[in-house]
């Protein structure tokens, strides 16, 4: 544990019992035996394909969802078994901002009271007025904006509120689930700055969740790579999105769309979608997508190791901390690829946009 | 097959909790149970037989258990009122009821689907309008009141149909006596759901005319009444299952109706029998009546998953 | 909560969004509701019925010289139109006018006290079956099945044929039968703004169950259940009225106007328009609130 870690997750693991379509239970390992450390003003990157159990980590994360097994210390406190009174002093130093702006507010209260709320429940009668008022400035809203009611608003003012009712508390860590993914593009760099100028100002730690490569590359400081509910690589942001190492990473990298896409294609565009996770495989989760999948990650579950200087990749081919690709392997690939990309290309875009 | 059944072990629990209100029904009324279930007048061996057979001196969930081995074998005990066991005034008064409850529901079917096929055809204009506040008429209209009214109407003023009873006398055997006589009750029963059932049928007709089949089928070239046809059987379903739950209120509404054209049927029955707080009658009655609304709603159920296979699995 | 299933997250938002629209059109409509009812010339006739019969109800000792309970033996089930008695007389020689105006205060008290007293207990069971989980909430529901299983009226008649006849009676066996479904309709309600993220921001924000219960769910399940609730007043009336015809409910002399059919019964051949007098005035009354409680509906736009 670093000294200014607020945040430590350790073996944090979820698992849901659902009916398949044949009505059977089946157990979901959504979040599977997770570490991550979050550290003082630092905002770490969670980047996962929807289903990738992030926003459950999120969830168990801030304790919306108890955790099946796992530690959660929140400066330096464990959170598993706090009492509920216990538990709401820690809450008004960590707060969520949620995906959707349509549900995420209440749409009987006026924006002011849905920020308020968070006073009211804290017990704080005093000042309401002039904290709210102050916070819905820092987010950029009006005060005549404060009186109206969220269907009145578009959907980054109402996401300015979201982030107003999680800063109204004066939190130290705000976990942000997707909170520009819903926005259009324009209005998304909008909030992502306002999110950057807002950590500044109010000495924030944020953990930062999308499927977007690239926004999260803009805001993080460190990345962790989620898939099927294991975290398959954590570096500094500038470590992962220079030298990506798991496959699963270099296949996300390769989908994201830019305009000199070719010169940074690395041989790693993959296949097919994630397996079905009511039918769970063994060995390696990302085998079936990957093209340099061998007969070990068919048997053997990857851990996250060390690889170097704080990169951790969970993944066989590293084992040997060097690049795990000969040359005629690399070009059996790139000629797969070619015929894989012409056949998927499209539709893997499609997917992860 | 399997379906069926498994819809009646779910209905169980249900049916468990019929018999527990029937039974608390003895318990909640005022005074000692014993005076609901012998005569007052009974002597005191009468009494001291009660009491030992339904074990009124034991606790209350012995006696519950000894009064549902009872029930289930279809002894209800003696009516107080009328000295014979519940059950034998029980089988007469179904039948009654089962007669004027499909004559009721035939009248409210027909005159429903009727209703709500012109009001569907004609969405927004006035006939549409007419057949809607009919509908809110029906189900704010007092059956028994409606009877009498009808009464007024049809036997006294001109005379055209018997004012009571089921048959006329040294008639008992003549079907066309007996339709004479259902007229009136069954019409006043079986008003309230011609709202509920024309209302039910304009809705998905219109929702039927969306589909696309239906300009399939209009660029066929079929005629209006075959296109008509194919709305009528694609909209059944739902039609069929309102009329099927409105079988339950008809059940309810039958108390009423029955008494005021002395009709001897369950609803007769139990009305008298709340008039001299004769409790093993009412209590076989509502136990009865509730099994039958459950048996009900899984036959329509059934024959909904039945006709329907989108909705196998719910 | 979101269970991470790739292939069950497309449907869940899907149905996320259609209640927040649903919500949404709500809140859009928070003033122009009023405005809609105001302009709906139905609402306005079946309102002017309803101010009416209250403001007669209220009022009845001060609008009639006769009194309620008590008649002229002698004047007994004179006809309509008779001076002094415009609607006649009963049975008992009492003055219709005078029953029907008393006869309105029992009637339209057993449409509202019920449903009311019924929307309270079956409010909070549906808010506790839905707000505290699946345990919590096939219990409450199981127990309520079991009033599902009778028609309203049979469960009626049946508890106030067991409790004996008698107003007060009636105010238990009426809200018992509304309870049942109040309940289930509520707990639909609230499962549907359980599952929207506003729920989940308020307990991050540490918020306790009642906190959120008062600002984050009443408020907005509010309407649905208004909406269905105000179905259920000319329902009432006419079960209460039933249940006083079977001679249930109001024991005379009190006036009512299901317990003045019954005992104006016997009349039906004699003087059949005085008789059925007291009907139209329960079919006018239970039309009015069925007719309101459609505008509502249609002013809520909550019809199914």
């Amino acid at each position: 544990m670093t000294a200014s870690a607020i945040l430590e997750v350790e073996g944090l693991s979820k698992t849901f019992k659902v009916k398949d379509s044949h009505g059977r239970s089946k157990v979901v390992h959504a979040v599977n035996d997770v570490n991550l450390s979050v550290g003082r003003g630092e905002t770490v990157g969670l980047v996962g394909e929807s289903g990738s159990g992030k926003s459950t980590l999120a969830r168990l994360i801030v304790r919306l969802i108890e955790s099946d097994k796992g530690v959660v210390q929140f400066e330096g406190q464990n959170l598993q078994g706090l009492s509920s009174k216990e538990m709401k002093k820690v809450r008004s130093k960590m707060q969520m901002v949620f995906q959707d702006p349509y549900s995420s507010l209440n749409p009987q209260m006026t924006v002011f009271d849905n920020v308020a709320f968070n006073l009211w429940v804290h017990g704080e009668r005093k000042n309401t007025n002039k904290k709210v008022m102050e916070v819905l400035q820092d987010v950029g809203l009006s005060q005549r904006q404060a009186a109206q009611y969220p269907h009145e608003l578009s959907g980054g003012q109402r996401q300015r509120v979201n982030i107003a009712r999680a800063l109204v508390m004066n939190p130290q860590l705000v976990v942000l689930d997707e909170p520009v993914s819903a926005l259009d593009k324009s209005v998304q760099a909008q909030v992502l700055n306002l999110l950057q100028d807002l950590k500044q100002e109010y000495g924030l730690s944020y953990i930062f969740i999308s499927h977007d490569l690239n926004v999260v590359e803009y805001m993080s400081d460190k990345v962790a790579i989620m898939y099927f509910g294991n975290l398959v690589e954590t570096a500094t942001s500038s470590a992962l999105y220079g030298s990506p190492k798991h496959p699963y990473t270099r296949m996300l990298m390769d989908s994201i769309p830019t305009l000199s896409k070719r010169d940074k294609w690395s041989g790693f565009q993959s296949i097919g979608e994630p397996p079905d996770p009511l039918e769970p495989q063994a060995g390696c989760s990302f085998r079936s997508r990957c093209l340099k999948a061998t007969s070990r990650c068919e048997a053997e579950v990857p851990v996250l190791k060390n690889h170097e200087g704080g990169h951790r990749v969970a993944c066989h081919l590293w084992d040997n901390s060097v690049e795990p690709v000969s040359t005629i392997e690399w070009l059996e690939s790139f000629a797969n690829s070619i015929k894989y990309r012409s056949l998927f290309g499209e539709e893997n875009e499609n997917e992860l946009e | 097959m399997t379906r069926l059944f498994h819809r009646f072990l779910q209905a169980i629990p249900t049916l468990f909790g019929i018999t527990l209100v029937a039974f608390a029904l003895v318990h909640i009324m005022p005074g000692s149970p014993i005076d609901a279930l012998v005569p007052p007048d009974a002597s005191a061996d009468v009494r001291a037989q009660v009491i030992h057979i339904y074990g009124l001196d034991k606790p209350l969930p012995v006696q519950y258990v000894l009064w549902l081995t009872h029930a289930v074998r279809g002894d209800f005990g003696m009516s107080i009122g009328m000295r014979v066991p519940v059950n034998q005034l029980l089988a007469q008064a179904i039948q009654n009821t089962l007669i004027l409850g499909v004559a009721a529901a035939f009248f409210s079917f027909v005159t429903g689907t009727v209703l709500g096929v012109l009001a569907g055809l004609n969405q927004g204009k006035w006939i549409d309008r007419m057949v809607s506040t009919l509908g809110l008429a029906g189900v704010s209209i007092p059956a028994y009141w409606l009877a009498m009214v009808m009464v007024i109407l049809f036997s006294i003023q001109l005379g055209w149909l018997p004012s009571s009873g089921m048959h006329s006398q040294g008639q008992e055997g003549n079907v066309l006596d007996l339709l004479a006589h259902v007229v009136i009750p069954a019409i006043a029963l079986g008003f309230t759901p011609v709202g509920v059932i024309s209302r039910m049928v304009r809705t998905s007709l219109l929702q039927v005319v969306k589909q696309d089949f239906v300009l399939a089928l209009r660029a066929k070239g079929l005629m209006r009444r075959q296109i008509l046809w194919h709305l009528l059987r694609n909209a059944a379903l739902p039609v069929l299952t309102v009329t099927g739950l409105e079988l339950g209120y008809l059940l309810g509404g039958s108390i009423l109706v029955e008494t005021i054209f002395a009709w001897p049927g369950l609803g007769g029955l139990l009305n008298s029998a709340i008039g001299l707080r004769d409790i093993p009658v009412i209590q076989a009655g509502i136990l009865l009546i509730g099994t039958l609304f459950v048996l009900m709603n899984i036959v329509v159920d059934f024959v909904n998953s039945a006709v329907d296979p989108r909705i196998q699995r719910t | 909560m979101e269970i991470s299933i790739h292939k069950t997250n497309h449907k869940e938002k899907d149905f996320k969004r259609d209640v927040m629209d649903e919500i949404q059109e709500n809140t859009q409509t928070r003033r122009s509701f009023i405005q809609k009812l105001y302009s709906d010339p139905v609402a306005w006739g079946a309102t002017f019925w309803i101010v009416l019969m209250i403001g007669t109800a209220v009022f009845a000792p001060f609008l009639t010289p006769y009194s309620p309970v008590s008649g002229n033996i002698g004047n007994r089930l004179m006809p309509i139109g008779t001076p002094g008695h415009f609607l006649g007389t009963d049975e008992q020689g009492r003055d219709m006018i005078t029953r029907i105006l008393f006869g309105g205060r029992m009637t339209l008290l057993m449409g509202i006290v019920p449903v009311a007293a019924a929307c309270l207990v079956g409010g909070a069971l549906g808010v506790i079956a839905g707000y505290f989980g699946k345990a919590v909430q096939s219990i409450i529901m199981r127990c309520l099945d079991v009033f599902y299983a009778f028609p309203a009226l049979v469960l009626a008649i049946a508890i106030s044929a067991a409790l004996g006849p008698g107003v007060r009676n009636t105010f238990v066996s009426l809200p018992i039968v509304f309870i049942a479904p109040i309940a289930r309709v509520t707990a639909t309600a609230v499962q549907q703004i359980k599952g929207l993220e506003f729920f989940e921001a308020a307990r991050v924000s540490g918020a306790s169950h009642w906190m959120i219960i008062r600002f984050h769910l009443i408020r907005n399940i509010f309407r649905p259940v208004f909406a269905y609730v105000s179905t259920l007043i000319g329902i009432s009336i006419l079960v209460a009225s039933s249940l006083s015809f079977l001679g249930l409910g109001v024991t005379p002399p009190t006036a009512e106007w299901g317990a003045m059919l019954r005992s104006l019964q016997d009349a039906l051949y004699t003087q059949p328009t005085v008789a059925i007098a007291p009907g139209v005035m329960i079919f006018l009354t239970a039309l009015a609130f069925n007719l309101l409680s459609d505008s509502i509906q249609d002013a809520l736009d909550v019809r199914s």
